[in-house]
């Protein structure tokens, strides 16, 4: 049930920026992908990190199945 | 999770998804993208074609200022509207000015009733080399109403939108700030105690740190292409974030190359004191004693007036908080594989 909201919450959230007309300006001028890639690589880093740590843990997991 | 001990994680998750949606999905101010002419000579009548940045020209009742640097202005006579982001501003320059240069510096202004005005910088008002005399008059600047309350973020020339990456570029090294601070904390305690968990506690949060740094580096070098031109510059203070990110570094393979427990953490922790003391000056004192392209030399940048404005603490101050949390979080979740990991270890030596 979290996941579906979540889903939810996010896929509203992108249509929102994905409809804006012409009228905006929210990419008239094309700097609004520089926060895009900004805000991707910090998503990115994170996950990045997340999979080292998961990398750790499996390790000691497999210790403990060696025992 | 139990909400009791964990709400902090909570807090966190909630802080980071707020300030990014609330950070791309809140609109900029209308501001001055381009105009015609920069330099303006004082006795002529000008026609200043104007573009506007998200503002309405055709739906509200604009008026158009040039500003004197002093208390002045010159109310523009016509303001011909060709579109919502187009207009032609006609002004008669009176023939003088205040004072003996022969170049003033000006502001173009733009006000509407309903959004507020929009200004733009670097206008010059020369003297012509023979005097023409006309009858306009320079007025003194009456105050501007001040628009309805609306939330919005500043406009700034040049970066515009980019302005929003100050929620993630800049939180994130405050926050890793805040992380790599935790981290000398237990540093210490660790050599005054000689507690294991101390140890665990500050390699976590460096380690994160310098994730968070690396990240840091990877941000700003794309904001650096969109609004300096290109990935990396040779300002001051990237080259001293690179020195200190070298410093962190070391700081793990000197951890990866010692294999006594106690020996190890106990360099570490001295390690981690030098290179803190290394980063403060190379990052928060050398690039605000030279000139440096990030905004605030000899200033406070991320908590000063001039470059924040109250909308964008808004957003600012709940994203460091947001990513700090979640730092902490990750760091946690690193010092509870190192308990486990210190258990089994002394339990097959037990055995």
């Amino acid at each position: 049930m979290k996941k579906i909201l979540f889903f939810l919450y996010f896929s509203i959230f992108t249509s929102n920026i994905l409809s804006a007309s012409d009228s905006d300006f929210y990419r008239s001028t094309g700097k609004i992908y520089g926060v895009y890639g900004v805000v991707l690589i910090l998503v990115l880093g994170l996950i990045f990190y997340l999979i080292s740590i998961d990398k750790k843990l499996k390790k000691i997991e497999r210790n403990l199945d060696n025992e | 999770m139990n909400i009791k001990n964990n709400w902090w994680k909570y807090l966190g998750v909630l802080c980071f998804i707020y300030a990014i949606t609330a950070g791309l999905l809140i609109p900029l101010k209308p501001g001055i993208a381009e105009i015609s002419e920069h330099s303006l000579y004082s006795g002529s009548s000008v026609d200043l074609s104007v573009r506007g940045y998200n503002t309405s020209f055709a739906e509200e009742n604009y008026s158009g200022y040039i500003r004197l640097s002093g208390s002045q202005q010159i109310k523009a006579s016509g303001f011909n509207v060709l579109d919502n982001q187009n207009a032609i501003l006609h002004f008669e320059l009176p023939h003088s000015f205040e004072g003996q240069e022969k170049v003033s510096e000006a502001t173009l202004v733009i006000n509407s009733p309903l959004h507020g005005y929009a200004i733009y910088p670097n206008l010059r008002i020369l003297k012509p080399e023979t005097d023409i005399p006309n009858n306009a008059q320079w007025e003194n600047i009456l105050e501007v109403t001040e628009a309805d309350w609306k939330f919005a973020f500043p406009y700034r020339n040049i970066i515009v939108e980019t302005i929003r990456n100050t929620f993630y570029h800049v939180a994130i090294w405050m926050a890793m700030f805040v992380l790599l601070t935790i981290a000398l904390v237990y540093s210490i305690l660790y050599l005054r105690k000689g507690n294991p968990v101390h140890d665990h506690v500050a390699s976590s949060f460096t380690y994160i740190s310098l994730v968070f740094g690396v990240i840091g580096v990877a941000t700003g070098s794309v904001w650096a292409r969109f609004s300096w031109g290109a990935f990396w510059t040779n300002d001051v203070k990237l080259n001293m974030v690179a020195i200190s990110m070298m410093i962190y570094l070391a700081y793990g393979i000197l951890r990866a190359s010692i294999d006594d427990n106690d020996k190890k953490a106990k360099t570490a922790a001295i390690y981690n004191i030098f290179a803190y003391a290394a980063m403060i000056p190379l990052i928060m004192i050398i690039p605000r004693l030279t000139a440096s392209l990030h905004p605030g030399n000899g200033g406070n940048p991320a908590f000063g007036t001039d470059d924040m404005d109250n909308t964008l603490r808004m957003v600012f101050y709940p994203a460091i908080i947001g990513l700090g949390l979640i730092g902490g979080w990750i760091a946690q979740i690193g010092i509870r594989i190192k308990k486990i990991d210190e258990k089994l270890i002394n339990r097959a030596l037990n055995d």
